[in-house]
């Protein structure tokens, strides 16, 4: 396993994946903005462009010649793919800071804080079990489970940021004390976790069954 | 003993069946898997090493199951799909990666062979030939020891004095690594060079699979006048018309005493392309 999740980082996937978050994590600088957009960002370019490859490379053709186990190649992709989206997170955590400190933590739309990093984990659990299980269907096919997975998150960002604008109760449980939001980061971020290991789970499941 | 045994394999596509088929290869030899476009050869293979599921049939390779011991039966086995993989990263790149899948990893021999087949490990994978790509996949196989080589269509695309460069260095790994070697072809010429024996699917059914000579034995060339087809007609496999007459393929038990047509040994070419003149197997 460790020498799969190698082979992901080094030879699968470009470096480029692993510096975007920090141009991506320049965007949390604009004042008054939609900020879990700089997610989005991610699936919009990352993931078409990693998962795209795997074919332009021939990551299959490559796998298939290796002494390894189905469920491990599954596991190896998705592992890889968590290490970015934890990349992500950091990066936007840090600049995040230091956006709050340069103009302080108001926000038109939803606050960069500490409920905010939940459900931006969130937002990345419910990516996965919208993408992934869909991807290893065919371990093949990106196109439909990407425009499915990216039309589920849309749905779920706006509904927290117009919530957020819209309503004040939801402006109280996300912009709350400290004391509510880490109960929102520590709710939604579990969440978050368990459909990213039920996307693992699932997937690795789809592609005993397919033909590489 | 054999290194791969093949029982009641069957996969059902759509278009296409590969149909209960069996066979074993002999340990320490090479074995070529001919038959046309489209016959079954990479659904074979791929069935072989688990790669696409099989319906039916069971396969064991050095004696053991392949569903039980997949990984200990795929570190043994060098496989050759013709893909090409990462074509732009350089042989180093991929080597690094490769070779960390595998205990029994021998950089002297990569390194021997690299030299031998004058592979520069800093040029990139799309930056080799056909056949040079072809070698460096081969070098990535023999590297760890395979004991079991598996090339899919390894000559297809390759000039003649690079196929035959490859065929002789197909003889040389047999003799020195003894190692069993199963490769699929549609170029017949390549087996009359270097093939032990010969097993020949059509339809995603095996026709035959015996030893070279055994193979060319089993059927008779035949050509005659047209009236002679009108007594032979029945026992032909297939036959083509010409402006003489007509010559064909029949099996050598069917061959009868009373025939005057002019019957001799056919070419592998003879007994591949007759069988996809017949209707059915």
């Amino acid at each position: 396993m460790k020498n799969l999740v190698y082979k992901e980082l080094k030879l699968s996937i470009n470096k480029f994946f692993y510096f975007l978050p920090i141009l991506l994590g320049g965007l949390m600088f604009i004042p008054n903005w939609i900020f879990m957009l700089v997610f989005y960002y991610f699936f919009w370019i990352s993931v078409p462009q990693i998962y795209g490859s795997y074919i332009q490379q021939g990551d299959y053709n490559f796998l298939t010649i290796l002494p390894i186990k189905r469920k491990d190649i599954v596991s190896s992709k998705i592992y890889a793919l968590f290490i970015i989206e934890a990349i992500h997170l950091v990066i936007a955590v840090l600049f995040g800071i230091s956006h709050n400190l340069i103009y302080g933590s108001w926000n038109f739309f939803f606050d960069i804080n500490l409920a905010f990093f939940g459900v931006a984990i969130l937002l990345f659990g419910v990516f996965n079990i919208s993408f992934l299980p869909a991807y290893f269907k065919t371990a093949h096919f990106f196109g439909k489970p990407l425009i499915y997975a990216t039309a589920i998150v849309l749905i779920y960002g706006f509904i927290f940021e117009f919530g957020i604008t819209k309503y004040q109760f939801m402006r109280d449980i996300f912009e709350g004390t400290l004391a509510i939001q880490s109960i929102v980061f520590a709710v939604t971020t579990l969440l978050g976790i368990v459909l990213s290991i039920c996307s693992l789970k699932i997937s690795q499941k789809r592609i005993q069954a397919i033909d590489l | 003993m054999n290194a791969v045994e093949i029982k009641n394999l069957t996969k059902k596509y759509k278009t296409f069946t590969l149909n209960d088929i069996s066979f074993s290869i002999p340990k320490g030899y090479i074995m070529g898997f001919i038959g046309e476009n489209g016959a079954g050869k990479t659904t074979t293979i791929k069935a072989m090493l688990n790669i696409i599921r099989r319906d039916h049939g069971h396969i064991e390779i050095f004696n053991e199951a392949l569903d039980t011991h997949e990984l200990n039966i795929k570190s043994k086995i060098g496989y050759v799909s013709g893909n090409i993989f990462y074509p732009k990263k350089t042989v180093r790149e991929v080597t690094n990666i490769y070779k960390r899948f595998y205990d029994y990893w021998d950089e002297s021999i990569y390194q021997h062979y690299l030299s031998e087949f004058n592979l520069d490990s800093s040029k990139r994978i799309d930056e080799l030939s056909k056949g040079m790509q072809l070698k460096y996949a081969i070098t990535l196989a023999l590297s760890h020891h395979a004991e079991l080589l598996i090339l899919d269509e390894p000559t297809s695309g390759l000039d003649p004095v690079a196929r035959d460069q490859m065929l002789e260095l197909f003889q040389t790994i047999m003799e020195k690594e003894e190692t069993t070697i199963f490769f699929s072809t549609h170029i017949t010429s390549d087996l009359e060079k270097c093939a032990d024996f010969v097993t020949f699917i059509k339809d995603g059914q095996i026709i035959e699979s015996c030893t070279k000579d055994d193979l060319t034995d089993k059927y008779r060339y035949v050509s005659g006048t047209e009236q002679e087809l009108l007594h032979m007609k029945n026992r032909l496999i297939s036959y083509k018309k010409n402006s003489f007459g007509f010559h064909g393929l029949m099996r050598t038990s069917e061959v009868s005493t009373a025939d005057t047509a002019q019957i001799g040994q056919p070419s592998l070419d003879d007994i591949m392309i007759f069988y996809a003149f017949s209707k059915g197997v």
